[in-house]
């Protein structure tokens, strides 16, 4: 039996490994994600602010639909 | 683009209890796979990646199912948010198989003497990572995100039910082409390793629903980033028609 | 119903009139077929007594591999062309043009196992000539047909639609893989013992998946 043990080790090493690289992975997409929102929503002000004369907002609005 | 922030999202919090809920869990899983239960009477200790392997392959099913669910729904409803819920739960679903078919061979290779079988389960199983990974390739390979989702949920929903029928034939097959046996005598299972098992699945299930979680939310703000950056663009582009009109 | 008939007629029609003018597909896949089942016999002596179990499988690859490339053909020509936009106007449903598609895929696959078989017949001395077998070929190619007329309508928007056909229908198809070498090499070597049970799960395909690609086949095609 004992050096069978070898093999429940390495299944749980490997899974546990898989699983922690995953969470890691996805915390990092979570992070940067979050980062990039953040971003977008400060430029977003100083990028629109020249559009917005109320007229244009309007064909702006249209041109969307 | 309020929405898309973390602090926006109903639940961000409930979620990251989920989270801590399914750490602590799994941590008295382990505590019982290792410690509580006992070693089983023929495998030895090997026989205890068991309460690793079974909770992973049951919630990789279930994240196939929600995945079949979630392809259903877009195909129906044609709201983006079940394509985002399928994408997310083949993804975990994907992981989770894989991890099934590793310790699936290291629990084979002391017990059976043989790292893989043609059994029904393990083919079954392999077919699944197959086709999950076509799932991928197919996503990948579409350009518009659009047809990417109706496509997808058409090979979820073939996929899904193909298994029943995948499983079926591989069993009456290997029937007529005896291989090692199969069995982990559930029947004679002691009351503490069904404890222990149902501890593990209550773990398992909560680590693949805090993960849903975030792949859920992954997949809409990279959906909703996409959509402003779009809505940008052709904002950009009415601007220059504009002045493109007025020169 | 009659109507739709007719309907699902011309469609295939359609295909089979344009293979007779161009010839550019039937060809190609029974010279490939026999191919196949000729370069299988250097990879597994195919002469020997066992050759009942393993011809089975080299001929059901053969024609698998045959019908894979007459299915990514018929549909990645009709968008090169652009007459599957065509078809897409007309005015009947979406659904119906699957059928019709699934038949003419269908014709010519039968047709490809009408000369290949005998010929992999003769080549091997195999009584292939059995009813059985026959029937297990057929509900086989159907439900090969059925998800590969499918996931070839899918693949051939994409890019790299050759790589990602094989790769979508192979696993999905693998019930009619195993299903129709069983039938055809039972059948071979005389043990006809649970054939039943087999062309049962080959009904039980066809008819769970030729329905659904019927349902969501208008899902598929519109842009």
């Amino acid at each position: 039996m004992g050096d069978n043990l070898i093999y429940l080790f390495v299944a749980f090493l490997i899974t546990w490994l898989i699983m922690a690289a995953y969470l890691w992975s996805i915390g990092r997409q979570v992070r940067n994600l979050r980062d990039e929102v953040e971003a977008l929503e400060n430029a977003e002000l100083p990028a629109e602010a020249p559009t917005a004369t109320p007229r244009r907002q309007e064909q702006v609005e249209s041109s969307q639909a | 683009m309020k929405q898309g922030s973390t602090r926006g999202l109903p639940g961000w919090r409930f979620a990251q209890g989920v989270g801590a809920l399914a750490g602590v869990v799994m941590a008295i899983a382990l505590y019982m796979a290792f410690v509580y239960a006992p070693a089983d009477a023929l495998q030895g200790d090997v026989q205890r990646i068991f309460y690793l392997h079974v909770p992973m392959a049951w919630v990789a099913f279930l994240a196939f199912f929600v995945t079949f669910i979630g392809g259903i729904g877009y195909l129906w409803k044609r709201h983006r948010g079940w394509d985002q819920l399928a994408r997310a739960s083949a993804e975990i679903g994907l992981v989770f198989t894989t991890i099934v078919l590793l310790s699936g061979s290291l629990w084979g290779k002391p017990i059976w003497g043989t790292w893989w079988t043609w059994d029904a389960r393990l083919t079954t199983t392999l077919l699944l990572w197959f086709i999950y990974l076509a799932y991928f390739m197919l996503r990948s390979y579409v350009s518009d995100p659009e047809r990417a989702a109706r496509y997808a949920a058409v090979l979820g929903i073939f996929g899904f039910i193909d298994v029943p029928i995948i499983y079926k034939s591989v069993d009456w097959w290997r029937t007529l082409h005896p291989g090692p046996v199969v069995s982990t005598g559930g029947a004679a299972m002691p009351g503490s390793m069904v404890v222990t098992l149902l501890v593990a699945l209550a773990a398992t299930t909560l680590i693949y629903a805090y993960m849903l979680y975030q792949r859920f939310w992954i997949e809409r703000t990279k959906d909703e980033i996409a959509d402003y950056h779009y809505r940008l663009y052709e904002r950009q582009l009415a601007r220059e028609m504009r002045e493109g009109a007025s020169v | 119903m009659r109507r739709e008939l007719g309907r699902i007629y011309a469609v295939a029609w359609k295909d089979l009139l344009s293979e007779i003018r161009t010839k550019e597909m039937f060809g190609g896949m029974a010279v490939f077929a026999l191919l196949t089942i000729i370069t299988f016999n250097f990879a597994f002596d195919l002469t020997g007594v066992d050759r009942a179990a393993s011809g089975a499988g080299a001929l059901w690859v053969a024609i698998s591999f045959a019908a894979m490339l007459g299915l990514g053909r018929s549909i990645a020509v009709e968008r090169d062309r652009g007459s599957l936009d065509g078809l897409l106007l007309c005015p009947v449903d979406r659904g119906v043009l699957y059928l019709g598609k699934l038949l003419s895929n269908l014709i010519f696959i039968l047709l490809v196992e009408a000369i290949s078989v005998p010929v992999f017949g003769a080549l091997y001395d195999l009584p292939i000539y059995r009813p059985t077998l026959l029937l297990g070929l057929l509900l086989g190619t159907i439900g090969f047909a059925g998800i590969g007329t499918l996931f070839a309508v899918m693949a051939s928007t994409t890019r790299a639609r050759e790589i990602l056909f094989p790769v979508l229908l192979f696993p999905v198809a693998v019930p009619v893989v195993i299903a129709t070498v069983r039938v055809a090499s039972m059948t071979l070597s005389g043990t006809t013992g649970d054939v039943g049970r087999w062309l049962n799960l080959l009904v039980g395909f066809d008819v769970v998946f030729l329905t659904i690609a019927f349902l969501v086949f208008d899902r598929i095609v519109e842009e």
